[in-house]
């Protein structure tokens, strides 16, 4: 074969050989190509999915969990405090509605709790009324939102709303809530 | 009800939810925030039960614990999702829907010499389509995803920071990063010899000052005397230990206690980097807690001792913010270094960046910190009975 010239050396490459018919006596076997190593198993890289690596000290086994969050069917208690309301400084508090506006993921089973201390001025005490109700299997899951109320009645100083969901009893969406009452007028207790 | 006239009231509680607020008494705060939530999740204005947790994949075959995870592309564009273990480098099977038992192949396992802590999550750097990873030990270890193979007799798990080729000294370290093409360990673990010698006894020294980096694209190459790019330096002018390595853009940070570097490139040559002390008091911020740092993307958040950071390319901003006492509460009755990861998204059809901070107290309990880069807040998720063992991750399983 004549040299090849190197690009501006004034020489000229020659013809290109022609190339003999793929799988013909006289083809030259392909050698190593770092290109044509393959790998030592794998994968595509799809299907991504949020591995945590953990280890159980119950069971002394390590393995991987995953957060799924196509399902908000928490395995574990749920609990909301929502801020504690200070209608009307040292007057008393009369709650008789709790409205809710929910996103139905599917039925669950919930709490609602509004909690109030009602001083008692002829002793200097104080007693912590409280009143729960619990609503079962709310729900169908059309992903629609919908409206939910609560009638109670607590009575006393600085109400709290309370929500508590337990544990695999259903996922639960809170869009909106709101307490609903009376608070006294007249004088300080 | 006193005898009187009485008004009606409403009080509404309404998204954007702000999360745990305990910066104020519990009448004071926003009605949007609570003073204790456990396990809910904000969601597009919602708030949701937090996304159920299960057990996704079997663990390892010989039931070592698990310290890190890190998927890679190798030379062919195949995808290995990589977990490491007390024992040794695995991988995900691509059919391990198809054959129970068969979950994770073994890549390599450690000698007995190379055996890290448990206790000591996996640092890993993708670079040039291979893993590069250290774990505490004097190794840093690489597999390219294509070894062992026809041509090949070299292990699939090599130790390639060889910082003294003539008596085979190995390097590794607790920290790892890469920048401007150096691969870059810190607070090494390395190899030292009382009497030189490359058959002489060799024990692991552990310099929690020091800064180690490989020729620069040479990631096998770590001996300055061999090539003059490789080096190391000595962070003797601050008072602390490093805890940990950020890269964002064509900045390094090197978290200490009770400071931060900021690593600048400036030449390939023998001293490559400018190292500038952010704060001009000898003590400022830094990242206390060495496993509190997780960065994705232009974002880092990490852990200091008056507030939670997050470091962006705008700057330094605290996102403790409302729920700050309550974490460091946590973080103060802590038993054990809390560990944090940053994730970008739940799933792919739920993207949610969110920084995941695990605290384990006594008694076997578990808080979980989770703050809601969009939203701002943070929220509590308590477990208990067990413990992560590596940072959180999106890994494909497909």
């Amino acid at each position: 074969m004549p040299p090849i010239h190197n690009e501006g050396g004034g020489g000229v490459a020659p013809p290109p050989t022609p190339s003999t018919p793929p799988g013909s006596a006289t083809s030259t076997p392909l050698g190593a190509s770092p290109s044509l190593i393959t790998s030592t198993g794998g994968l595509y890289g799809r299907g991504n999915i949020l591995l945590v690596p953990f280890y159980n000290e119950a069971t002394k086994l390590s393995y991987f969990v995953t957060y799924d969050s196509s399902n908000f069917n928490c395995e574990l208690d749920c609990v909301y405090n929502f801020r504690l309301e200070e209608v009307a400084a040292g007057r008393e508090i009369d709650v008789h509605k709790v409205f809710l506006k929910l996103r139905d993921l599917g039925a669950v089973t919930f709490s609602v709790t509004v909690t109030a201390t009602q001083y008692n001025k002829s002793n200097q005490t104080e007693t912590v009324n409280t009143q729960t109700v619990v609503i079962k299997n709310w729900g169908i899951g059309d992903k629609k939102l919908h409206s939910y109320f609560v009638d109670l009645k607590v009575v006393g100083e600085c109400p709290q709303l309370s929500v508590f969901r337990a544990a695999n009893a259903g996922p639960l969406a809170i869009i909106k809530a709101m307490l609903c009452g009376h608070s006294d007028e007249g004088a300080q207790l | 009800m006193a005898a009187g006239k009485a008004s009606y009231f409403e009080m509404t509680y309404v998204g954007p939810w702000k999360g745990t607020d305990v910066s104020m008494p519990e009448t004071m705060i926003d009605p949007a925030s609570t003073p204790y939530a456990e396990n809910w999740i904000p969601r597009s204005g919602e708030l949701r039960t937090r996304p159920q947790r299960r057990v996704f994949l079997p663990g390892l075959p010989d039931n070592s614990i698990i310290t890190g995870q890190c998927p890679f592309a190798d030379a062919n564009n195949v995808v290995h999702s990589c977990v490491t273990s007390t024992s040794g480098l695995w991988q995900l099977n691509s059919q391990w829907r198809n054959y129970p038992g068969k979950t994770w192949s073994n890549v390599g396992f450690y000698l007995r010499n190379d055996i890290p802590a448990p206790n000591t999550p996996v640092q890993f750097q993708v670079f040039v389509n291979s893993l590069f990873y250290v774990d505490g030990s004097t190794n840093l270890w690489f597999w390219n995803g294509v070894t062992p193979n026809s041509i090949s007799s070299q292990p699939a798990l090599q130790s390639v920071a060889q910082y003294d080729t003539t008596n085979l000294l190995n390097a590794g370290g607790y920290f790892l990063g890469e920048l401007n093409s150096y691969i870059i360990i810190l607070n090494t673990v390395e190899q030292v010899q009382p009497v030189a010698g490359p058959t002489l006894p060799k024990y692991p020294s552990n310099f929690p000052q020091r800064l180690r980096w490989s020729a620069p694209g040479l990631p096998f190459t770590w001996d300055p005397t061999v090539n003059t790019g490789a080096g190391y330096i000595d962070e003797l002018d601050v008072p602390d230990t490093i805890t940990g390595f950020m890269a964002i853009g064509s900045n390094g940070f090197i978290f200490r206690v009770n400071g931060i570097s900021e690593l600048t490139s400036i030449s390939g040559g023998v001293l490559p980097w400018d190292i500038n002390h952010l704060w001009a008091s000898q003590r400022g911020i830094g990242s206390v807690y060495p496993w509190s740092i997780a960065n994705y993307g232009p974002i880092g958040i990490f852990i200091a001792t008056d507030d939670v950071y997050e470091l962006s390319l705008g700057g330094f901003k605290k996102i403790g913010g409302r729920s700050r006492n309550a974490i460091f509460h946590d973080i103060g009755m802590a038993v054990s270094a809390p560990t944090a990861s940053i994730f970008p998204a739940w799933s792919a059809t739920y993207p949610y960046v969110t920084y995941m901070l695990e605290i384990v107290l006594a008694g076997g309990i578990v808080h979980d910190w989770l703050y809601f880069v969009e939203d701002d807040c943070w929220m509590l998720w308590p477990y208990s009975n067990g413990y992560f063992t590596g940072k959180v991750m999106l890994m494909p399983t497909i």
